[in-house]
């Protein structure tokens, strides 16, 4: 390829990944996205001599600064924030310059935009398009900068032609742009590997460098998923909308021990609502609801946990940006644990709880959250429960008994229906449930307009979705006295075979119902049929593809973008365990001073040999052989010549002679020219074995000497 | 007794690294993203820092493997003369088997320090090499020593410019300027403004046609012109012995000479080595004589050489030394028997005597 296309096309490249790493963010206004990315193509052919470039100068330079203006009055607007703005004017400069390629100093304010737009991209871009968009950018960044150097050293004074007397001239540069023997495959090839050594370079460095950060200014963002059904009013049918959405919400991490058919039926308790309005909306009645959450070195017991609670299971749960601040915990959370701040004294997130048992973090999470839950998972055992006797509820519990003003009667005829043989709340949870679970499961949902959307559920349509099932529940046993709130949350997931981590996705949505017992506080109870709001698990190649995705992109949240000063110690443990495993391993001589002295000397060795081995074999390579005798052909050939001479003046070289007996041979027989066969054959032994090859006035003064073999003088 | 050079030599560092403007900048926006990464905490900046600080690394890598096992060689014009611009031939070696040598500079070191002249070598192929030359005048004549080579590359990215210096010795004398003589001395001149007097001989260059006279050798007939006039013509050949000429340069200067006696050496030097290259060009055979020094006799190209060779490396004299005995080692030759030109500083030997521009 000519050097100048494959310069061209590794600047533009560089340019687009630059320009992916934000754009793919979200956070561009699409009109902008889309019209850079039209316009990049269209610049490839806007140079000269097609284009004179100068005409449109005017042109561009007004609308720079339209663009600056632009950028300064969006900033200045209350909601206007100077990195979105600057990436704006970035994209328009970027456009600008690909538009406006003369000089390799354009090139260089090229390479200066499309770098600022991978830096804004650090902030407004955290998904694992970021780190493909990274990759990309060492590469072409690596290809770009060598070829541009490359080409400004063309460009300035270097190549000249100089000719005897006469004034020196400048070669054509375009001639030597559009060399094809400049760079090509092996160039390419070459400089992709030293990208690879950059990359893993700065994995390295990124790993190692230490995170001892002041935080002075932690302004990280990542565009939170809109998530139905955990704010502080939900209406039914939410969830029949979110139930095709496939979009990962969080990523679950459970002990090796557990096994991925008990994890897939775990329940994610999120929000509950204490107050059902017949209108069919579930809400909170607490104004004073919230409070904080007492945390010790980031560990908070639950809300909702008894004393008499047992932990039986551990999830560490890696949250997607979400615009909710609830944290999620399986079946029944025990304790919560907090990551250490990414910042070093920072300090960490502190929770707040309700009287709905939730919990949530105090401050919005512009980022991807992590924590751990250790949950009770094992519920009360059903004999326990029956036999507890029906009390009335404590009065603090009266809110859970309430029903909605306006609520068709028929409903509470229903609960005292189905209730009429039970005896003791649990048995009354288990008839509603039995009972419920006998209706059909659907998400497409004809509702009567303007009617009560419950009533309509259990008399008309007999049909609906989890908040349906749950509400039914929660507002028949409430009928009959038992005391319950409505529970969303998540249910089930996919299991990710590769990263061996439940997948819980905006589909898995759910809600239940928590029954109060005394004695044993709330319990769950999901009336929704069995098996019907589990999606189906997806099968087939895409599926696992989709999974390897999911799992990079889990990796890629949990040890870079979240990567912090616990997980560098956790590292560098890890690097001193294996180290002392090691050293357990090396045999009890190893560990003596002189022995280890030994042991080093002898591993020194072994490389030093594994080295010259490596060369030496090396050196057999058909392309090392041909620069070799390359190298070498000059002075093997002006040694032929010789030989050549004195064949002609009578001297033959015997099959059995070195070249040293030859020229010792002719120096005894005072052979005319004998010295400077000598000479000959001395530079001949350098050249062939000292790999100290002459020069070219070192050859040249040999060949004006060669007259003198064979001639008496 | 203290080697300088070697203790120099020891003490020069194996390479030099000095940043290119593309790398200070580059050096201080990395300095600025790690101050960033640290303060905000955020990781993908770190990435970013890492990538940066990766490329110095690999720059300095690259650089290193670009410089190795290089060979330089240099090939001076046969003969250079002071004032006059001339060009060094430089061969650049690849002595690597594999890996190509991109973007280096070459800096020829006279004595400790680079020519301001550099070579530059796009891209030297593994096992090839390459030659360029550069352009360069000496200004005054004698000798010239170098060192060796400083060989420098920005490959790959400019952000540093790293150097090494290559031992290659060697010198180079610069001959003393050469004056285009408009009016020459003819031979047969003792002094300026003298007109010659050539003898006819039997070799020599030619000096003319006359009609055969009784007793003229057959052989010198010029049979073309005889036909042409259509009378017998000879040629007539200048005598040798007229086409010997001794330079006596006076290269005295007292110890307190001015600058402009210095210059004025200077001058009858180049004027001693314009007129030893002019009647060298027409055969004759030049002598050199001056204070302290002396060529013998001698014809062609290398006795030029000769002459210029001494006249390059010739020093002041005090005036109280004594020219050079002629040199004997031209058989018969015999400095009365032959032409005598004097030149000196303040004499008559000035360049414009003899039409020098």
């Amino acid at each position: 390829m000519r050097f100048s296309l494959v310069h061209k096309l590794a600047s533009y490249l560089m340019a687009v990944a630059a320009f992916c790493a934000t754009a793919l963010s979200g956070e561009l206004h699409p009109l902008l996205v889309w019209g850079v990315a039209i316009l990049i193509p269209l610049s490839w052919s806007w140079e000269p001599p097609r284009v004179r470039i100068e005409r449109y100068e005017l042109w561009w330079n007004l609308g720079t600064a339209a663009c600056f203006l632009y950028v300064v009055f969006d900033f200045l607007r209350p909601e206007g924030s100077l990195l979105s703005s600057g990436v704006d004017l970035l994209a328009f400069l970027l456009t600008n310059k690909l538009f406006n390629r003369r000089t390799s100093k354009d090139y260089l304010q090229l390479y200066v935009i499309s770098f600022l737009l991978l830096v804004a991209g650090t902030t407004l871009n955290t998904e694992l398009s970021y780190a493909i968009c990274f990759f990309s950018y060492v590469i072409f960044a690596t290809w770009a900068l060598t070829l541009f150097h490359l080409r400004r050293e063309m460009e300035e004074n270097y190549l000249l032609k100089h000719s005897g007397d006469e004034q020196s001239e400048k070669v054509e540069v375009e001639r030597i742009l559009n060399s094809r023997r400049i760079v090509g495959g092996p160039f390419l090839a070459g400089t992709s590997a030293v990208s690879m050594v950059v990359f893993l370079g700065a994995l390295g460095i990124f790993f190692l460098f230490p995170r001892v950060g002041m935080g002075f200014f932690f302004a990280r963002q990542r565009h939170g998923q809109t998530l139905a059904g955990f704010s502080e009013r939900v209406d039914l049918g939410m969830h029949g909308a979110i139930k095709t959405n496939p979009q990962v919400v969080m990523r679950i991490e459970f002990p090796p021990s557990e096994t991925p058919e008990r994890l897939t039926q775990l329940h994610m308790r999120g929000v509950a609502f204490d107050a059902y309005a017949a209108t069919g909306q579930w809400l909170h009645t607490r104004a004073e609801r919230i409070m904080p959450l007492p945390t010790i070195d980031g560990v908070a017991r639950a809300p909702g946990a008894l004393p008499s609670d047992r932990a039986d299971l551990r999830a560490e749960i890696y949250l997607d940006p979400l615009n909710s601040r609830v944290l999620f915990g399986p079946a029944r959370p025990v304790r919560f644990e907090l990551p250490p701040p990414i910042v070093p004294g920072q300090g960490r997130v502190p929770l707040l709880t309700t009287a709905e048992d939730e919990v949530y973090t105090a401050v919005e999470r512009p980022a991807g959250f992590r924590y751990a839950v250790e949950s009770a998972v094992k519920l009360p055992p059903p004999s326990v429960l029956a036999s507890l006797p029906e009390q009335p509820p404590p009065p603090a519990l009266a809110r859970y008994l309430a029903l909605p003003e306006g609520l068709s009667p028929s409903i509470a005829e229903l609960a005292r229906t189905i209730t009429r043989e039970a005896k003791g709340p649990y048995a009354k949870a288990i008839v509603v449930r039995s009972y419920l679970q006998r209706y059909r499961y659907t998400t497409d949902l004809r509702r009567m307009a303007g009617g009560d959307p419950l009533a309509d559920f259990l008399f008309r349509a007999r049909a609906g979705h989890c908040e349906y099932f749950a509400t039914a529940m929660a507002v028949l046993l409430r009928a009959v006295g038992v005391p319950t709130r409505e529970v969303n949350g998540f249910y089930g997931g996919e299991w990710n075979d590769w990263g061996k981590y439940l997948a819980v996705r905006q589909m898995d949505a759910h809600a239940w119902v928590e029954v109060w017992f005394p004695h044993y506080g709330w319990v769950m109870f999901d009336p929704t049929p069995p098996g019907a709001a589990r999606a189906a698990a997806p099968t087939g190649l895409w599926s696992k593809l989709r999974q390897i995705e999911d799992s990079v992109e889990l990796a890629w949240y949990k040890h870079m973008v979240e990567y912090n000063l616990d997980q560098q110690v956790e590292l560098a443990r890890t690097v001193r365990k294996l180290g002392a495993r090691l050293q357990i391993r090396l045999p009890k001589l190893a560990r003596r001073p002189a022995t280890g002295l030994l042991v080093l000397v002898a591993c020194v060795l072994s490389i030093v040999l594994a080295r010259r081995a490596l060369r030496r074999r090396g050196r057999e390579g058909p392309a090392v052989r041909a620069a070799v005798r390359r190298i070498q052909q000059p002075m093997l050939s002006l040694y032929q010549t010789v030989l050549r001479r004195c064949a002609r003046a009578g001297a033959v070289r015997g099959a059995a002679q070195t070249p040293l007996e030859f020229a010792r041979g002719l120096a005894a027989r005072s052979f005319p020219g004998a010295d400077v066969v000598g000479e000959a054959t001395e530079l001949y032994y350098r050249t062939r074995f000292g790999g100290r090859v002459p020069g070219p006035a070192e050859l040249g003064a040999l060949e004006q000497k060669l007259d003198r073999i064979g001639v008496t003088p | 007794m203290l080697d300088l050079a070697r203790i120099r030599k020891w003490l020069r560092p194996p390479r030099r690294l000095k940043f290119t403007r593309e790398g200070r900048w580059f050096c201080a926006i990395t300095i600025g993203i790690g101050i960033a990464a640290i303060n905000t905490g955020n990781n993908l900046l770190y990435l970013v820092l890492g990538m940066m600080l990766s490329l110095i690394v690999a720059s300095g890598i690259l650089s290193e493997v670009a410089l190795r096992h290089l060979a330089l060689f240099r090939q001076p014009p046969a003969r250079l003369h002071a004032g006059r611009p001339f060009l060094m031939s430089i061969t650049l070696r690849n002595e690597k088997l594999r890996l190509p040598s991109f973007s280096i500079e070459i800096e020829d070191l006279l004595g400790q320090r680079p020519l301001d002249k550099k070579c530059y070598f796009l891209k030297v192929p593994a096992g090839r090499q390459q030659s360029t030359s550069y352009r360069h005048t000496f200004p005054r004549r004698g000798r010239y020593p170098f060192s060796g080579f400083r060989v420098s590359t920005k490959f790959p990215f400019a952000l540093f410019r790293k150097s090494r210096d290559i031992d290659a010795a060697g010198e180079v004398i610069v001959f003393p300027a050469l004056y285009e003589l408009f009016a020459p001395p003819a031979p047969g001149i003792t002094r300026s403004g003298d007109e010659p007097h050539a003898r006819i001989g039997r070799q020599g260059d030619f000096y003319g046609l006359r009609d055969f006279r009784p007793g003229d050798d057959p052989r010198d007939l010029n049979w073309r012109k005889s036909a042409q006039k259509g009378r017998p013509v000879v040629r007539e050949q200048q005598d040798e012995a007229s086409r010997r000429i001794t330079l006596r340069l006076d290269n005295a200067l007292p110890a307190a000479a001015a600058l402009e006696d210095h210059e004025g050496l200077e001058r009858a030097i180049s004027l001693a080595a314009s007129l030893a290259a002019f009647y060298v060009v027409r055969g004759y055979s030049v002598a050199l004589i001056a204070r302290g020094q002396a060529v013998a006799p001698g014809v062609g190209p290398p006795h030029l050489s000769r002459i210029l060779r001494c006249l390059a490396l010739l020093e002041t004299a005090a005036p109280s030394t004594p020219f050079a005995s002629a040199p004997a080692t031209a058989g018969e030759w015999n400095p009365g028997a032959s032409e005598m030109l004097l030149i000196s500083p303040n004499g008559v030997a000035r360049p414009a005597a003899y039409g020098a521009a």
